[in-house]
């Protein structure tokens, strides 16, 4: 431990200016998160949101290439300087200069938003452990497989386009369980830069280093793409409430010649429903057709059975051939065969009542909130800056002050995914609720209020 | 004597490459042994092998009595290397280039590094960036010279030295040189011929010789025969007479396996009308340089 502090030590003194810039970028970072939600994204925000991260992938790489590994003329690699001890020091300082400042900025917006970052321990975990598999160790790998900060700036590109490449290809098949394959491809990748760090601090074997960091991360994305969705699907399961699941009736009509109405019926109030996806065929004289979801929203509505239990009906449009339609308008349905997912939301906490106004609302469920207007029109914005928290899953309802029994307008937002964690992606903070509502009527915002209701996706079955 | 360095039919490739090849030689303890070659015959390439910094092809290297694949970083209390190719941490300054590396080793001498920079005259407070090369070499062999090591490589330490750096350095070394083993490369001759105890000869990644500097320098004449009348040089030329030439009565050759009695009676065979020889020893240099140039022939 004292070799370690002493390298420690060095690498401090060494890249002193490169731990102010990355503090300072931290703490504009911090100060510029940690303000009311705005409808638009100033020059400072884009500047501060791209400029910290490349900070601190620099000083990550700086650090590590301090004591580079891929080559055999640094004076460091023929003395005796043990390669824990050395990994020791470099954590010590990821820790110190990036870890904790990233820890503090995080619970310092989260106070500022009205939140206590520790109550919600999972989200916080979640939030430094993307920070870790999405800066932390990217950055390490690649610093200990370069000698310079062109060659890893370079190879950071390349991997970011690798990603996003990956990314882009894979999320739309997996629509609704999304955090699946971003769980798979993060543990993946965490694993495969521990890999690399094991490689060269234990060896170290630069050139086996660089294979299974550039050979690795294209397969990853192949695996995640071929792997089937069934897999992702019990995932999801593993995460129900077994106890607590209702059951559904699934009914199906035929609305028009090329539609299929799907109608979920039976969910218990206060549940919510949604019809995630259809993955299915139809049959009809001349084959099979693949479904497709025919583009209109899907409508609930409330009834109470015999028992007096309030459910909810859930209704969803799929059209069901595409090419040519005229040959297939009117022809007899023989069967429909296919799987319907359903996400269920359970509210979180009691629904939250405000009285709006021009100036920001401190909510303890959606955080620190403001409203705008949008430009010259009579629509606003509401947005809520609420951190630790999946930012869409949320319903709301306007009302007249005066006449609080008649509901002006309503609307749900939902997030595209349902992950077991309530937090938003790792790296932004302060996920953004927003909605927008129109005041016709061009009445004073003092004369609404506003109900806001946290929702969970509670499962997809 | 044990040896420090031993290879055994070492072999090291860059791609299809073959820069090493079957290097076979051993180093005694104590020894200050010469590695000696021109640019590029692989003289760094075989440091950096026995120093683990790259990987043999095949064959086996030990140092210090352990197979260099297994030198661990600990290892290197017992080694130090002084390479004009080393890449120092330039932002540090002299003072804290030492102390950083002062905890590392169990031997650390500050009384010797403090002494050996007042003989260098180094400026401890000047950063490594904003000294000249040979200062920046005298601060490296300060830095291994005080952590008091059984084996010191030095890689080409002289090479573009004006020769005042060259007497420090070699005066450093040679005060201490007693207490370890070097070994040190370099195709300038001159400076380590002096005090060398054996030598090596590399060329194109093959060792042409390795023995004590006594032999070598027994082993090797230069030789001049003067003939009764002028000489027509015989088909049959022995392989161990390099580069003859003939001028009016008089042939001159290097002879690289002389040995008195068998070499006289050789001659006298080869030129019968030969009325005089002479047989001169030569220094490691022209030994050097005779080797270079029958190889460049040659090839």
């Amino acid at each position: 431990m004292r070799l370690a502090l002493h390298i420690f030590r060095k690498d401090a003194r060494c890249l002193w200016y490169e731990c102010a810039v990355v503090l300072l970028l931290t703490v504009l970072f911090t100060w510029n998160n940690a303000q009311p939600p705005r409808s638009m994204m100033g020059t400072f925000d884009a500047l501060i949101n791209v400029l910290a991260p490349i900070a601190w992938f620099l000083l990550v790489f700086r650090l590590m290439q301090a004591d580079p590994f891929p080559s055999s003329d640094h004076d460091w690699l023929t003395r005796p300087i043990p390669r824990t001890t050395l990994f020791s020091a470099k954590a010590l300082f990821i820790v110190t200069f990036l870890f904790l400042p990233e820890a503090l900025a995080c619970c310092a917006i989260a106070a500022a938003q009205g939140f206590n970052a520790f109550a919600y321990p999972g989200a916080f975990a979640w939030h430094l452990l993307g920070f870790l598999a999405i800066v932390v160790l990217p950055a390490a790998a690649i610093g200990v497989i370069t000698s310079s900060i062109t060659a890893a700036s370079s190879a950071a590109l390349l991997l970011t386009v690798a990603c996003w490449l990956t990314l882009s290809m894979t999320l739309i098949r997996w629509q609704g369980i999304v955090w699946f394959p971003l769980l798979l491809m993060l543990a993946g990748f965490t694993g495969l830069c521990s890999l690399v760090l094991a490689i060269q601090f234990r060896w170290p074997l630069t050139t086996l280093a660089r294979g299974v960091a550039f050979l690795a991360v294209p397969l990853l994305g192949v695996i995640v793409a071929l792997l089937p969705l069934n897999v992702g699907f019990a995932a999801q399961h593993l995460f129900i409430r077994e106890q607590a699941l209702p059951t559904l009736c699934i009914e199906m009509l035929r609305h028009s010649n090329s539609d299929l109405l799907f109608r979920v019926v039976g969910v218990p109030q206060p549940l919510q429903g949604r019809i995630q996806r259809f993955d299915g065929f139809v049959r009809t004289p001349r084959g099979k057709s693949p479904l497709h979801r025919s583009g209109t929203s899907s409508h609930s509505m409330n009834s109470i059975d015999a028992d007096g239990v309030r459910h909810t009906t859930m209704e969803s449009y799929y059209s069901y051939v595409t090419e040519p339609q005229s040959v297939f308008a009117g022809e007899p349905l023989i069967d429909v065969d296919g799987t319907v997912w359903v996400v269920l939301y359970e509210p979180l906490e009691r629904p939250e009542v405000h009285a709006l106004s021009a100036a920001t609302i401190k909510s303890p469920l959606m955080g620190s909130c403001s409203i705008d207007r949008l430009g010259m029109s009579e629509r606003w914005n509401f947005r809520c800056s609420s951190p630790f928290r999946n930012s869409a899953d949320v319903c709301w309802t306007l009302r007249d002050r005066r006449d609080p029994g008649f509901l002006q307008q309503s609307g749900c937002m939902h997030g595209y995914d349902y992950s077991p964690v309530h937090a938003p992606f790792p790296l932004s903070v302060a996920a953004s609720t927003y909605f927008s509502f129109s005041n016709v009527d061009a009445r004073r915002l003092e004369d609404f209020t506003i109900t806001v209701q946290a929702l969970a996706a509670r499962c997809l079955c | 004597m044990s040896s420090v360095v031993v290879t055994e039919n070492l072999v090291q490739r860059f791609g299809s490459r073959t820069v090493l090849d079957r290097l076979t030689f051993e180093v005694p303890e104590g020894a200050i042994y010469a590695f000696v070659g021109p640019n590029g015959a692989g003289k760094t390439t075989t440091i950096k092998t026995l120093l683990n910094l790259l990987h043999p092809a095949s064959g086996r290297a030990e140092v210090l009595g352990k197979p260099t694949r297994r030198l661990a970083p600990r290892d290197f209390t017992d080694i130090g290397l002084v390479s004009e190719s080393a890449r120092l941490p330039l932002w540090m300054t002299v003072r804290y280039f030492l102390d950083y590396l002062k905890p590392f080793y169990p031997r650390w001498d500050d009384a010797l590094a403090a002494q050996l920079l007042a003989q260098f005259d180094l400026p401890s407070d000047r950063p490594l960036k904003h000294l000249s090369r040979g200062m920046r070499m005298k601060a490296a062999l300060v830095s291994v010279l005080s952590f008091h090591p059984r084996l010191l490589f030095l890689d080409e330490p002289f090479s573009g030295l004006d020769p005042l750096v060259r007497d420090d350095l070699t005066q450093g070394l040679l005060a201490r040189a007693e207490e370890m083993t070097i070994f040190i490369s370099s195709h300038d001759l001159s400076e380590i011929e002096s005090f060398s105890s054996h030598a090596g000869y590399l060329e194109e990644g093959r060792l042409k010789f390795s023995e004590e500097m006594s032999s070598l320098v027994n082993r090797f004449r230069e030789v001049e025969v003067t003939l009764a009348k002028p000489p027509a040089l015989p088909p049959s030329w022995p392989a161990a007479w390099l580069q003859p030439e003939s001028a009016a009565s008089v042939v001159r050759f290097i002879d690289s396996a002389h040995d008195p009695g068998r070499t006289e009676a050789e001659i006298r065979r080869v030129f019968p009308y030969a009325q005089s020889i002479d047989a001169r020893p030569m220094s490691l240099r022209a030994i050097f340089v005779a080797l270079a140039r029958t190889a460049r022939k040659a090839a």
